[in-house]
């Protein structure tokens, strides 16, 4: 009699269970409106940033978006070396945040990849410098808004240099005979320190475009033909590779991501990096003998001139986004001239201005800034010759010229082998 | 009467178990059909997927990083659980013996398992940096090696170096399963064996070892489909380079998925070793209940 009640009640139990679990299914939005009034929400992913004000501002202004907006925000900063695959992961669950600030290059894959709203309306908003332009730009169409140029600048620790009694180089090559004066290993201290790991970010890539272009190399033309087998490419291949098999970079520099060459100069263990503002922020606050013994100079010279190619930070909405619309209108806001100017002001001339009428001030004209501020303006899109495009924007954040250098320091692959397979990839990436 | 009550029994039982049948096809059953479906097809990010049948993994066996990352990843999980499993039995059968400081040592040794993935990969990681890791500076400093030994950016080096950590944090799992077997053992056996004139090396593969090899079965099988599946401790160490050199099956499945974006390609990365998963564990279950019986 027990068991039978017992038996009766679990399948009252389970079968009451089964109904309310798949009557809650058919619950109409409507009804539910009814009762609640629906608010927009806007979710916006941020870039973490060196400068930790920055992201504090942003949240302040995310904030106050909201409440003036009527519109629930969320605010979430995630490392840019995170940010490509949580992405591709949220559009493949089929929510994608509604807005994002990333590296140009990766914005571009996604507008390749038909997830991002044209932008032209915004634009024509704001009075954006010409030089600034050309990020928001892929495949001739507008799809992301420029948020701040990041010019890379050429390191040097004068004191080691100047102990050598060295004048400080102009030429790849100088550069090079240089380091192995200055290198001392054996006391931990390495000439260069030059990243080239495959973690997805855009230093070491960045940095192996600028020597090839520097050494007349070109690896995608104008026009999308795949030009990259040449002798040039070959020598500049060659000549990087000789670095880290000469031992002038740390040996796991092979291995490091963006925050290597951070790590290493800020601890005072290399003597020359190629990167943003971002170091010169780090070592201004923590490390002032550093700062004091370090200068910034002009890209060194290859047999084609100098070249710094580099990029910037880009706003991208993404079209399957719930809150499209707040997020155009927030990116309209941040432009707002005072507030823009102390925002740019505040990272410490790690970022560069991308709007007209806010680089006249006494910030920039201050010997340690206009530097920067001079070099992106002249700063070269990291697919040159060729315009940004979804194909060079997947080879750029494929780091295809690392992978080939990778091949011959870390398994001694002949440079003209490694070249061809560089080729190959490019042809892949291209569909070609 | 009786065969109704029994029917009853079996139809309630039946009925119990249906959510939960329900629930385990919904979370385990519906994503794993999709993702053996994706491999045959050329999806990505954002995309519709289209069916191309066998092509993906043609591509793959031809794909000389795929040939690599299988190799790496045989070696990862066998010499692995080789070293765990030796490592682990000699420890547990001299911490079977007493002696002054024996709980101590046991409860330092269940440290590496206790602690999180993420800890223990992020500090062995600065461990092993040729710059300022401390194993570099103790192999200067002995004057073993002259040179800083490049654990994470020598080719050879990095899936040895990932190895090492797999194998420390893994011991106390082999450990604390073969001690608790280990203490099953009837003692009356040794002495029998000691009467006999049985010595300590007869004693522990005629005694000891067999006694053990059910849980060590159980262990090798659980622990080799952990090592396999591995991710968090070479994403983390290595992130699979230098050029693949420590890259493993779930890390390359990550690469292509998420840095590459071919979705499909990466479900067929996986895909690939779900028949050798499902050797690795019904063949030794299947010897396991033989032996039962």
């Amino acid at each position: 009699m027990l068991k039978k009640s017992i038996a009766l009640m679990m399948s009252v139990l389970v079968i009451t269970s089964i109904a309310s679990i798949t009557s809650g299914c058919g619950v109409k939005k409507a009804d539910v409106a009814t009762n609640t009034p629906v608010k927009e929400k806007f979710v916006f992913w941020d870039k973490s940033e060196y400068v930790k004000a920055y992201n504090d501002t942003q949240q302040q202004k995310i904030k106050e978006f909201g409440e003036k907006n009527n519109v629930d925000t969320e605010y979430v900063i995630i490392p840019p070396s995170d940010l490509k695959q949580k992405l591709t992961a949220a559009i493949e669950a089929k929510n994608p945040p509604d807005l994002v600030v990333t590296d140009e290059f990766v914005a571009g894959q996604f507008a390749g990849m038909g997830q991002l709203v044209a932008t032209d309306d915004i634009l024509k908003q704001i009075d954006f410098a010409d030089y600034a332009k050309r990020l928001a730009m892929t495949k001739g169409e507008n799809f992301m808004v420029p948020q701040a140029l990041l010019a890379p600048g050429f390191y040097l620790r004068k004191d080691k240099w100047d102990a050598k009694g060295l004048k400080y180089p102009e030429t790849w090559q100088e550069l090079k005979e240089q380091a192995k004066i200055v290198n001392d290993p054996k006391n931990n201290f390495y000439a260069l320190g030059l990243p080239m790991g495959a973690s997805g970010g855009g230093d070491a890539e960045g940095f192996c475009r600028s020597v090839i272009s520097s050494f007349g190399g070109v690896l995608v033309d104008k026009d999308s033909n795949i030009k990259a087998n040449s002798p040039q490419t070959l020598e500049a291949l060659k000549f990087i590779s000789s670095l880290y098999i000469e031992k002038l970079c740390p040996p796991s520099a092979v291995t490091w991501d963006d925050a290597g060459n951070n790590t290493a100069y800020s601890a005072g263990t290399v003597g020359v990096v190629f990167n943003s503002g971002s170091i010169m922020n780090d070592i201004k606050t923590n490390k002032p003998d550093i700062n004091a013994n370090t200068i910034i100079l002009p890209y060194p010279k290859g047999s084609n001139g100098a070249f710094s190619l580099g990029g910037g930070n880009v706003f991208a909405i993404f079209k399957n986004g719930k809150g499209t619309e707040a997020a155009k209108k927030y990116v309209i806001s941040f432009f707002e001239k005072d507030s823009y100017q102390k925002i740019v002001e505040n990272m410490n001339g790690m970022w560069q201005p991308v709007i007209n009428g806010v680089d006249n001030t006494d910030f920039w004209k201050k010997a340690e800034n206009s530097g920067w501020l001079a070099n992106s303006k002249v700063l070269v899109a990291n697919s040159y010759p060729e315009e940004a495009n979804d194909f060079n924007s997947k080879a750029i954040s494929s780091q295809l010229c690392v992978k080939s250098i990778q091949r011959i320091i870390v398994n001694g692959m002949d440079p003209q082998k490694s070249l061809d397979t560089l080729e190959q990839d490019l042809k892949k990436v291209y569909g070609k | 009467m009786k065969g109704l009550g029994r029917k009853y029994d079996v139809l309630l039982g039946y009925l119990l178990i249906t959510p939960v049948v329900i629930l385990i096809f919904i979370v385990i059953g519906v994503p794993f059909v999709n993702a053996i479906y994706l491999s045959f097809t050329d999806k990505v990010a954002g995309s519709v997927p289209k069916f191309i049948g066998f092509k993906n993994y043609i591509n793959l066996f031809s794909d000389p990083d795929y040939i690599i990352v299988l190799k790496n990843t045989f070696v990862y999980t066998f010499t692995s659980i080789g070293f765990k499993l030796m490592i682990g039995i000699f420890l547990a059968v001299v911490l079977n013996q007493k002696f002054f400081g024996r709980s101590i040592i046991r409860t330092l040794l269940l440290l590496p398992w206790a602690l999180s993935g993420m800890v223990a990969a992020m500090s062995w990681k600065w461990m092993y940096n040729d710059t300022y890791g401390i194993i570099n500076a103790l192999l200067m400093k002995a004057h073993i090696v002259h040179v800083p030994v490049l654990w994470l950016s020598d080719a050879r080096l990095a899936l040895i170096s990932c190895i090492i950590v797999n194998v420390w944090r893994g011991v106390p799992f082999f450990f604390f399963s073969v001690l608790g077997g280990l203490q099953t053992i009837d003692s009356q056996m040794y002495e029998a064996a000691d009467i006999d004139g049985a010595g300590v090396i007869k004693k522990f593969f005629c005694i000891t070892l067999p006694s053990l090899k059910s849980v060590i079965m159980i262990t090798t099988v659980l622990s080799t489909i952990w090592t396999f599946n591995d991710f968090e401790n070479v994403f983390l160490i290595t992130g699979g380079g230098p050029l693949h050199a420590s890259s493993i099956i779930s890390t390359y499945t990550y690469e292509m998925a998420f840095l590459q974006n071919e979705m499909g390609k990466a479900m067929s990365v996986a895909a690939s070793v779900i028949p050798i998963i499902l050797m690795m564990i019904l063949i030794p279950l299947r010897k396991l209940n033989k032996e039962e019986k």
